[in-house]
């Protein structure tokens, strides 16, 4: 009786763990197809889409960019974890999988606004996992490794919301602390794991020198000012906004900080959290 | 006699086979260039990712407290306290209780009905002959220095009365250092009964089943570094894993071989972004 005892703990989280499995088989991981999103955009190349090289059936996918949304994209495991710096850009159109050898869910172009540069979240047996720059926010997909140019950042980025402040680090090391502005509370900027995903100039703009798109969005604005709500760190005309929660989710910075961070590289992890 | 109280009656047997593996020591192994983390619980599908979870990948050291876990049927605490930093973890766990007071829930003990009838005839047989007689000679002799603290007259009087938390603990500390571990455990009780942990070697498993594997102190490395872990338990091949109270100790950071990345050059576009 006694050794027929012995297993019943071992029992218990079996059939606990097999239950909790069961009522949660409709999580977040679930391969689908790859939907198109917002297209109204002018940077990039929103709208294009390429063929699935899966299957037999032509299957249309859209590109991953950050006016598109990508349906089906596994989530962000760790959305506060750190990497180690590795970053990839495809050197040619490539499938993006919810899993590795699965489903194609979506494309990923060389590039985008500019030239595409991803971080590495994963790595298995060749293929490598990546944050995605479409929505929705914490969207990663799995690349093929043949298809990637591999390179380091040195770089960290962390924007911590409740102090309002950036911080760039450099092999660990912070090299740069900063006031920031952040969106105010009807449209809050997205805490999670996301990346520097351009660098661009507009001359129709006059509040930034240099706008550096990241690969979030706002997740109470599906547009804004007829783009497709994607959160950005750029400076702002006056610096009374340094240091308050008044932006539609952007991370407005002083010009300092602007100038240092346009020398980090693209694909560079940006972690956002509530502290 | 209810089922519920033989459920944690027989779980009560099983939980003295493994604490006789619990270990305050350590074992040392090979570090690799990793990260250090450290997370308090992990139950695939339940809590997972698993909370709290912090990283380390720049040596710069990362804290982060939980109050409490998500609502589930095995696991209860009132404090995680998660350190990783540079070379060194820690997990801290306040107020443990393994499958908490209350009991299981009403489907689980219809699923162990077949594994626990045999049980409840035993114990039933077991409390009405002889509440008083010593356990220690039904049991294993590597278990006396737990069963003969115990009575086996309280633990028939708690099968009558119903199930306090079938562990518990009022303090669970593992922490890493480099390539060595250790583990400490304060005021362990079984079914509510104080109980005095010997010294066993780490990594000593539990012959439950051939599909489940529970160790306590589990000790490893891997690519990740060296990690040690307060009580592991994989089933189904590592389909389903609970662990509670994680460490991970990498070494410092190697630098990757890739080329470094470029310093980006802005574009000229326009991409409205929040603001």
């Amino acid at each position: 009786m006694l050794s027929a005892a012995a297993g019943v703990l071992a029992v218990l989280v079996v059939l606990a763990g097999l239950m909790w499995m069961i009522g949660s088989s409709d999580g977040a991981e679930h391969p689908g197809r790859a939907q198109q999103g917002e297209q109204d955009g002018r940077a990039g190349q929103p709208g294009r889409s390429g063929q699935s090289e899966t299957g037999t059936d032509t299957v249309e996918l859209v590109d991953s960019t950050t006016h598109t949304t990508v349906e089906g994209a596994p989530v962000d495991p760790a959305p506060r974890q750190g990497t180690d710096g590795i970053i990839v850009h495809p050197l040619r159109p490539t499938p993006v999988h919810a899993e590795p050898g699965g489903e194609a869910i979506a494309r990923m172009t060389p590039t985008q606004i500019s030239d595409t540069w991803l971080p590495v979240i994963d790595e298995r047996d060749g293929w490598v996992r990546v944050l995605l720059p479409s929505r929705p926010n914490g969207s990663t997909g799995w690349l093929r490794g043949e298809d990637l140019e591999r390179a380091f950042t040195p770089y960290t980025i962390r924007v911590h919301l409740e102090s309002m402040t950036l911080r760039l680090l450099f092999r660990g090391d912070e090299i740069g602390s900063w006031p920031i502005g952040i969106g105010k509370a009807d449209t809050p900027t997205p805490a999670g794991r996301t990346f520097l995903l351009g660098s661009f100039t507009d001359a129709e703009q006059q509040f930034s020198p240099v706008i550096l798109p990241l690969g979030s969005h706002s997740d109470t604005l599906d547009d804004f000012g007829g783009g497709p709500g994607t959160v950005a760190i750029h400076t702002w005309p006056t610096e009374d906004v340094l240091g308050t929660a008044t932006s539609h989710g952007c991370i407005r910075v002083p010009r300092d900080a602007l100038d240092r961070l346009t020398e980090v590289p693209l694909g560079t992890l940006v972690l956002v959290d509530q502290q | 006699m209810k089922r519920r109280a033989l459920a944690g009656m027989g779980a009560t047997v099983g939980s003295l086979t493994a604490a006789t593996a619990l270990l305050i020591g350590a074992v040392s192994g090979h570090a690799s260039p990793s990260p250090s983390e450290a997370y308090g619980a992990f139950i695939t599908g339940v809590i997972d990712p698993p909370q709290p979870h912090v990283q380390s990948t720049d040596g710069t050291e990362q804290s982060d407290t939980l109050a409490e876990l998500p609502d589930n049927p095995l696991l209860d605490l009132r404090a995680a306290t998660v350190t990783a930093g540079d070379g060194h973890a820690s997990v801290e766990l306040a107020n443990v209780e393994i499958v908490p007071s209350g009991g299981l829930p009403p489907e689980l003990e219809e699923a162990l009905q077949p594994l626990l009838d045999p049980v409840e005839s035993g114990v039933t047989q077991l409390c009405a002959e002889d509440p008083t007689q010593d356990l220690s000679g039904e049991l294993p002799g590597e278990l006396d220095p737990l069963t003969e603290q115990l009575s086996s007259q309280q633990l028939c009087d708690v099968a009558e009365g119903g199930t306090p938390a079938l562990l518990s603990a009022d303090l669970i500390t593992v922490a890493c250092e480099g390539d060595s571990g250790t583990f400490e455990i304060a005021n362990l009780r079984l079914l509510g009964q104080e109980i005095e942990i010997p010294g066993p070697d780490a990594n000593t498993e539990i012959p439950l089943d051939p599909l489940v594997n529970i160790t306590f102190n589990k000790q490893f490395s891997d690519d990740d570094g060296f990690t040690t872990q307060a009580m592991a338990v994989e089933l189904a091949e590592g389909e389903f894993e609970v662990v509670l109270a994680s460490a991970t100790c990498g070494t410092a950071q190697d630098e990757p071989e890739e080329p470094m990345a470029p310093k980006p050059t802005p574009v000229e576009t326009q991409l409205p972004v929040t603001g």
